[in-house]
């Protein structure tokens, strides 16, 4: 099916029918959905669609459609490449992470985490996030504390010592935060999801 | 020369802020993710060219510690720091600056500041509109 079909059909009925009773389900939809908002994000990037070239404003006849460039700020350029070798353009993607970490790295420190087991719990995010700027501040407190009681219940109930913990204990412990109904922890990252899918329901509308 | 992508080069351009930035709040109080400190530097890099600074002590908003943020972004004329006012225990609304290495964006809303801080003006900043 294709993705625009996928993202206008069942699966955006569901969501809407469900939004208002979060659970685990929804959560599971909004991963895939967020997953496939990635993916076209790539196969736009590879037809060399630029989502934020600049548009002429809302108002005038051509409202919406793509401006030449030039509308001040940054001037991109979708289609550069790096010009290093592959290889280190392969070390180079992989020694980094976008987007908003399931376990916040502020924790990796505070609990003195084993290596292995921050190497997992670092590679735990969303990916990059278009929909908007940083923002929640009480929110994101608060799911940081959350978090961490969490990590902390974790650690006692398992016996872990944190810098004995293992890939396989951060891996189960990730995936937990993924599944709890904390609502300081659901919430808040619904919410990110939310406004993700949203920002791909209105990029699709455009390509239309 | 290097060239990068501009994916790669917000990469770059993130972490190389994040480290100045760090290291210039670090004499100035508590860096605590909780809310329990006097600011908040927010570690992940979503993939926009911004970075994040909650501030709980109000002291961090003294114009010459705003400026000394935004020497740090001359060479970067693509970002931006969002300084959010985010006091513990305090319900204000969102309010904050905008610091770009060529303006200060100013909503902050003193009317609810202590009276000491009320006259904090930035040299060359304006006030926010809905296009910022």
């Amino acid at each position: 099916m294709h993705m625009r079909e996928v993202l206008r059909g069942g699966a955006i009925n569901e969501s809407a029918e469900t939004v208002s009773r979060p659970s685990t389900r929804l959560m599971a939809l909004d991963f895939r959905l967020m997953r496939w908002g990635w993916q076209l994000d790539n196969l736009a990037r590879k037809a060399g669609f630029n989502p934020s070239q600049p548009r002429v404003p809302a108002g005038s006849p051509d409202g919406g459609k793509w401006a030449d460039g030039g509308g001040g700020g940054r001037c991109f350029r979708w289609q550069t490449r790096l010009s290093r070798p592959q290889t280190q353009i392969s070390e180079f993607s992989a020694a980094r992470v976008r987007g908003h970490h399931f376990v916040p790295r502020s924790l990796f420190q505070r609990f003195g985490l084993s290596a292995e087991a921050r190497k997992v719990l670092d590679r735990g995010v969303t990916g990059r996030l278009r929909a908007e700027k940083h923002g929640w501040s009480v929110e994101h407190h608060e799911y940081n504390k959350a978090i961490r009681e969490k990590l902390s219940r974790f650690l006692r109930d398992n016996k872990i010592r944190p810098e004995s913990m293992t890939a396989n204990e951060a891996t189960e412990f990730r995936e937990r935060i993924l599944r709890d109904q904390d609502p300081r922890i659901r919430n808040f990252n619904l919410k990110i999801y939310r406004r993700e899918i949203l920002y791909w329901i209105r990029r699709i509308r455009r390509l239309d | 020369m290097t060239e990068y992508s501009d994916d790669e080069r917000q990469d770059v351009e993130w972490e190389a802020i994040y480290h100045r930035l760090s290291a210039y709040l670090a004499p100035l109080g508590e860096n605590d993710a909780f809310g329990e400190g006097d600011y908040w530097l927010l570690d992940d890099n979503w993939g926009n060219w911004q970075h994040k600074l909650h501030v709980a002590s109000l002291d961090l908003l003294r114009p010459e510690v705003i400026t000394g943020i935004q020497r740090l972004l001359e060479n970067y004329p693509d970002w931006s720091i969002v300084v959010a006012v985010d006091p513990k225990e305090m319900h204000w609304p969102a309010m904050g600056l905008i610091v770009r290495s060529h303006e200060i964006i100013d909503g902050l809303q003193r009317e609810y500041f202590p009276p000491e801080y009320r006259d904090i003006h930035y040299p060359g900043s304006r006030v926010g509109t809905d296009r910022d």
